[in-house]
């Protein structure tokens, strides 16, 4: 069970770690119905592009003119791509691949996760510093009992260890900015504490709307609901106010 | 009087016989038909992911931008300066002028068809187009220009199947590259993942 729990841990790492949040550098989302045809992220000055089964790599030093450097094969049926820190997580539909860019044009294979099919139905992890956040949906193939926030110690990226559990009902997306955490929750957005990285503190919850992701952005929180967007301005990081819809 | 009321029975009965039993028989009829057509609704109206496929549709690898609209399939969003982008799936970029925080509010669309995601870079917009990148300028959001397309970088996934588990209406592949699947009520799904 532990290997599992700490599989799935990966996984949702792989999947989304941060992803979805730096809203300056980054690209990701899973395949929604009808699915997508692409995958990109953006690491510094590259642009990393997965298939099928190969990565590719575009130097977008020059940003109007993307340059392909490399192309590498990655593996079967790969879905989805993350960069975190120095790595990528590319995940495919039963594992993960880890690779080093620490030469950002010929990224190294470091290691394969292998794990149950649950990539695309786990949710994504936000890390700061050596905390990592993970919404843990038991619907769909991810299993378990109850949904979870889990709160992970990161030191070593590869062997997170979790260090604490906050029960949730459907999550998905998170992001955090500053003392706060937001975590959408199906038709909740909650609102915790992390001032103490490890003990988050549920503090507020808003229900505008279906929650599916956020992007906290100065002073905005953005959130992505299920027939549009949601702005707050949360110059009080943890007293989120509505400013508008938009749909 | 008697007569007369007899008449108008007889005739009465005349027609009947002559005009309303025809009617009344092709409406019992009919009525047989859509009950027919009912109970096979029943049994065979499922919703399946139905492939859509490139040769069919009209430029779709033209962008152009377009007047705001209402947002239907909400896709990811992206915040880039005093921006906000959301993906309408398949179909284009909604763009949110977020420079007076108080007021956001949506200033165009930029069709591009079949696009699921968004990156940004400078004042660059990245943006998978069927099987092409295109490289699109924002420096002024209301005259967007494609300034590269880098074509064969995505290639044609989920020609066999759709990417969700379920019923699907199995592909043809005479009728070339598909480009997305989507959700639809349908007769027939005579395939299944």
């Amino acid at each position: 069970m532990k290997k599992i729990i700490h599989l799935i841990v990966i996984i949702c790492l792989l999947s989304g770690a941060s992803c979805t949040k730096d809203s300056n550098t980054s690209s990701f989302s899973t395949a929604g119905t009808g699915g997508s045809l692409a995958r990109f992220a953006i690491a510094g000055n590259y642009l990393y592009i997965v298939d099928k089964s190969d990565l590719k790599i575009f130097s977008i030093a020059d940003a109007s003119n993307p340059i392909l450097k490399n192309t590498t094969y990655v593996g079967f049926n790969i879905e989805t791509i993350c960069p975190f820190k120095d790595k990528l997580f590319i995940g495919s539909t039963s594992v993960v691949h880890i690779f080093s860019i620490d030469n950002p044009e010929r990224p190294v294979k470091l290691s394969t996760a292998i794990s149950p099919q649950v990539l695309r139905r786990c949710d994504p992890v936000v890390a700061k510093d050596s905390v990592a956040y993970a919404t843990l949906r038991t619907s769909g193939e991810c299993g378990g009992t109850q949904s979870i926030l889990a709160v992970y110690n990161i030191k070593n990226i590869t062997q997170p260890v979790q260090v604490n559990t906050y029960p949730v009902n459907e999550p998905y997306g998170l992001g955090y900015s500053g003392s706060a955490l937001y975590v959408c929750d199906k038709s909740k957005l909650l609102v915790f504490d992390i001032r103490n990285g490890y003990n988050p503190v549920l503090v507020k919850s808003a229900s505008d709307g279906v929650y599916i992701d956020v992007i906290p952005y100065n002073n905005v929180l953005i959130c992505w609901v299920s027939d549009g967007m949601i702005l707050y301005n949360i110059t009080n990081r943890l007293d989120p106010k509505l400013i508008t819809k938009i749909n | 009087m008697q007569r007369y009321s007899q008449q108008v029975c007889h005739s009465a009965k005349h027609f009947f016989m002559r005009k309303l039993y025809p009617v009344l028989l092709i409406f019992l009829f009919s009525s047989c038909i859509r009950d027919n057509q009912q109970n096979s609704n029943d049994r065979t109206d499922t919703e399946a992911f139905v492939p859509i496929y490139a040769s069919l549709l009209a430029n779709t690898d033209t962008i152009s931008l377009e007047g705001v609209r209402s947002t239907v399939r909400a896709g990811k969003i992206y915040a880039y300066a005093n921006y906000i982008f959301q993906n309408e799936e398949n179909e284009g970029i909604h763009i949110i002028d977020n420079s007076n925080t108080d007021r956001p509010k949506k200033i165009a669309f930029l069709r591009i068809p079949f696009n699921t995601e968004i990156a940004v870079k400078g004042n660059y917009i990245y943006a998978n187009n069927n099987s092409s990148l295109m490289v699109i300028n924002m420096q002024d959001p209301l005259h967007p220009a494609i300034v590269r397309t880098v074509k064969d970088v995505f290639p044609a996934r989920y020609q066999e199947y759709p990417p969700e588990r379920g019923a699907f209406v199995c592909p043809d592949s005479s009728k070339g590259k598909i480009v997305y699947w989507e959700l639809r009520t349908v007769k027939t799904a005579n395939c299944r993942r």
